[in-house]
């Protein structure tokens, strides 16, 4: 008994010297995750059962109406989650083999390999509405570089990218493949991790670049390779910046580059500033992405090598 | 040690808690009211303060560029917020009535502002803001253009020697058509010329043409829950404001989507007229030193009385949280008031007073400007206020100008069939009210 009590004793000044420090390290962040995260997102959730616009000080509650009339009634909600979807699943696929190509092509060991990955790094760095604007102009149908340069090449039937609401979404899609930096970098870590030894074990085998790269380098890799689909596919679904300046902040041209989060932006900030129905499709979305993601880790499990053990 | 710390601490604390603490008291400053304003109007005002510091004592405190939605949302807005006729319906819970104010002072007569304006921001026989400055459609033109194709123009118009080229108050689209023409250049080599802008990003264009020519947005004597868009009028509009863009030589005068991409516009120099340009861009036309006037919109042929273009205003109301009402409204009466509108016409703004154009000819020369006033005042008188429907923008925005927009493209994803398109337009626009009121 003396002892259940003494070790009960023991446990409590453990876990409250434990927790002093757990709160000394972590209270300022902990304060600004409450604040800036976990209150809003209980904010947001209360919202979404009300008719609140901006600018009303009484909202009512309103139950599942929100959420029912975005399901059933509304048709921009359905294109908006369409199209945000073929965005992130699309420009999510060319960003990663971009990303993968590039990290093994900067693993290389070439004299001034520092000075390459620097300037793919470059881009990361450039916020997205300066790239879109740039883009923007870049393909511009009658004035714009790249269809200059396809009709150098005898191209007749020149693409009018984010004019034509056949292709602006398309164009988006290929302006956001640029946003590899980071995901290179994942990758490029994750490849220089690979000991040497076991490339010179299958050199030796007489293992071609190919076998080693299928055999060695893409199974060691899937951790991070997986770690890369996860940050992508949300980056993909969250896409704002891009698709605000491509599409006047209204998804231009008629709506074919409308966004989920560019929808959720209008709805709740333009007039009739529906902040409670915006709200609820915020937690639709949310549920989406949840389902997006518990997907891809269901999928894991069929290509993530465990126990991987690098000596 | 442990005691130094417990000062250090407390000391830190303190410093911490003083900026918190002097927001607190300056709050409570009740010779002060709270205004917010557009970041462009940053300095241009401060006289106007001055001067009711001078009249009451009670300082103003503006700040520039802050969203209302914001402040209103953290409770932390200002006592005079900025509202406008078009939003005034969504804004209306934030704001208080006026209408008590207004009765209990008999030197303040709302009749002194323009009807429709009034009548638009009032709501159930309450009045939620005070008018500050209109906003109406106009034809702009680039005075350098027409001079420069003077001879195509008066070709085309068939001119006297003598007649001016520029833009005339009878004016009807066969004109305004005929002379866009002469000095469009969209063939050959660049640079290109326009005779007027396309307005693609916003309806005003689209729905002016809508409007002179007899067609309505929404049904007649319904509650604005139900459009029809395919009565004659409306096509006759939409295939005007295609032609003008989509038509062959000859008829074509405007840029298209593919060519508005490319910079074609009247700040650029290469446009010669905008069709329904708004109010707030003089300042922009000066600072661009473009030569340019004004003049009242052209009229459909055969439709002398057609009406002009979109009426609307920005206005201030006063906060539902402000505690300093009787001093907020006070102020409002300067700032709607003469003076105000004075101190803001110096900014290319106009006061929305019934005598503005006469206090605006009692300024001395060197505050006058060089443009058409009595074309914008006769343009003010024949313009009609968009209908107050809290989704009138978002269904402009999502579902009408989305849809001509591929009417005014040339290539993949283009439509050509204005009938078809307006259909669809329709179609979405009952649907949308019928999923959001049923019926009614």
């Amino acid at each position: 008994m003396t002892t259940k009590k003494s070790k009960w004793k023991q446990f409590k000044k453990n876990f409250r010297k434990d927790y002093r420090y757990f709160l000394l390290f972590t209270g300022i962040a902990l304060i600004g995750f409450l604040l800036f995260y976990f209150y809003p997102i209980v904010r947001t959730l209360i919202l979404s059962f009300t008719n609140k616009n901006i600018f009303d000080t009484n909202a009512e509650f309103v139950g599942w109406e929100n959420y029912l009339y975005a399901i059933k009634h509304d048709k921009l909600f359905a294109l908006s989650i369409k199209q945000s979807m073929i965005f992130a699943l699309v420009s999510g696929f060319f960003v990663l083999v971009t990303s993968l190509i590039l990290a093994l092509l900067l693993n290389s060991k070439v004299k001034g390999i520092g000075v390459f990955r620097t300037i793919y790094m470059l881009p990361f760095i450039i916020p997205s509405f300066a790239v879109g604007a740039v883009y923007k102009n870049l393909f511009n149908p009658t004035t714009g570089l790249i269809n200059q340069v396809l009709s150098l090449f005898g191209v007749t039937n020149l693409p009018l990218w984010h004019i034509s609401p056949d292709s602006a979404l398309f164009t988006m899609i290929l302006i956001s493949s640029m946003g590899f930096g980071v995901k290179m970098l994942v990758f490029l870590a994750a490849l220089q991790s690979i000991p040497e030894h076991l490339y010179e074990a299958a050199r030796v085998e007489g293992a071609s670049r190919t076998q080693q790269f299928f055999k060695i380098t893409l199974p060691l890799i899937t951790p991070m390779l997986f770690f890369n689909v996860i940050l992508i596919t949300i980056d993909g679904l969250r896409a704002f910046s891009l698709a605000f300046v491509m599409g006047n902040g209204q998804g231009w041209p008629s709506n074919s580059t409308l966004l989920f989060p560019i929808y959720m932006f209008m709805t709740a900030f333009n007039m009739p500033f529906r902040l409670g129905y915006a709200a609820a499709m915020a937690w639709l979305f949310f549920l989406i992405i949840l389902a997006f993601t518990l997907i891809q880790f269901f999928a894991s499990r069929f290509y993530v090598e465990k126990d991987i053990t690098l000596e | 040690m442990k005691r130094r710390l417990i000062k250090l601490s407390l000391l830190l604390s303190l410093l911490l808690l003083c900026p918190a603490l002097t927001g607190c008291v300056s709050n409570r400053n009740v010779n002060e009211i709270k205004i917010a304003l557009d970041i462009e109007d940053d300095g241009r005002y401060d006289e106007l303060f001055a001067l009711y510091k001078e009249q009451t004592g009670i300082s103003v405190k503006a700040t520039y560029g802050q969203d209302v939605g914001k402040l209103i949302g953290t409770k932390d807005e200002p006592d005079i917020i900025k509202t406008s006729t078009v939003i005034i319906e969504a804004m209306k819970p934030s704001l208080i009535d006026l209408s008590p104010l207004i009765n209990a002072d008999p030197s303040f007569k709302l009749t002194d502002y323009i009807d429709p304006i009034v009548e638009a921001l009032t709501i159930d026989g309450k009045v939620y803001a005070l008018p500050t400055s209109l906003n109406t459609s106009l034809l702009y033109y680039n005075k350098a253009m027409f001079d420069e194709h003077e001879d195509a123009i008066r070709t085309a118009l068939e001119l006297e020697p003598g007649e001016s080229v520029y833009p005339q108050a009878d004016w009807t689209y066969d004109e305004f058509q005929k002379a866009g023409v002469a000095m469009t250049k969209f063939s050959g080599p660049p640079p290109h010329y326009f005779g007027a802008e396309t307005q693609l990003n916003w309806w005003g264009e689209w729905y002016v043409y809508v409007q002179q020519m007899g067609g309505n947005f929404y049904v007649p004597n319904t509650n604005n829950h139900r459009v029809n868009l395919t009565s004659d009028e409306v096509i006759a509009a939409t295939t005007f404001f295609r032609n003008k863009a989509m038509g062959p030589e000859g008829t074509k005068f405007s840029p298209n989507a593919n060519e508005m991409a490319s910079a074609n516009s009247f700040s650029a120099g290469n446009v010669a007229m905008i069709f329904g340009g708004h109010l707030g861009d003089w300042f922009s036309y000066d600072v661009l030193e473009l030569d340019w006037d004004i003049q009242v919109l052209p009229k459909p042929i055969g439709r002398p009385e057609a009406p002009g273009g979109e009426l609307s205003a920005d206005a201030f109301g006063i906060s539902v949280r402000s505690k300093k009402v009787e001093a907020s409204f006070n102020f409002l009466k300067l700032w709607a008031g003469k003076e105000g509108a004075l101190k803001m016409y110096e900014f290319g703004k106009i006061g929305a007073l019934k005598n503005m154009q006469e206090y605006i000819a009692e300024l001395p020369s060197e505050k006058q400007k060089n443009l058409n006033i009595d074309g914008l005042f006769a343009a003010i008188n024949e313009a009609i206020i968009l209908p107050r429907e809290q989704d009138f923008s978002k269904i402009m925005r999502e579902f009408v100008m989305s849809e001509l927009y591929k009417l005014m493209i040339d290539g993949r994803g283009a439509e050509t069939d204005v009938v078809l398109v307006l259909n669809r337009i329709q179609n979405n626009v009952n649907n949308y009210y019928i999923s959001l009121y049923g019926n009614n």
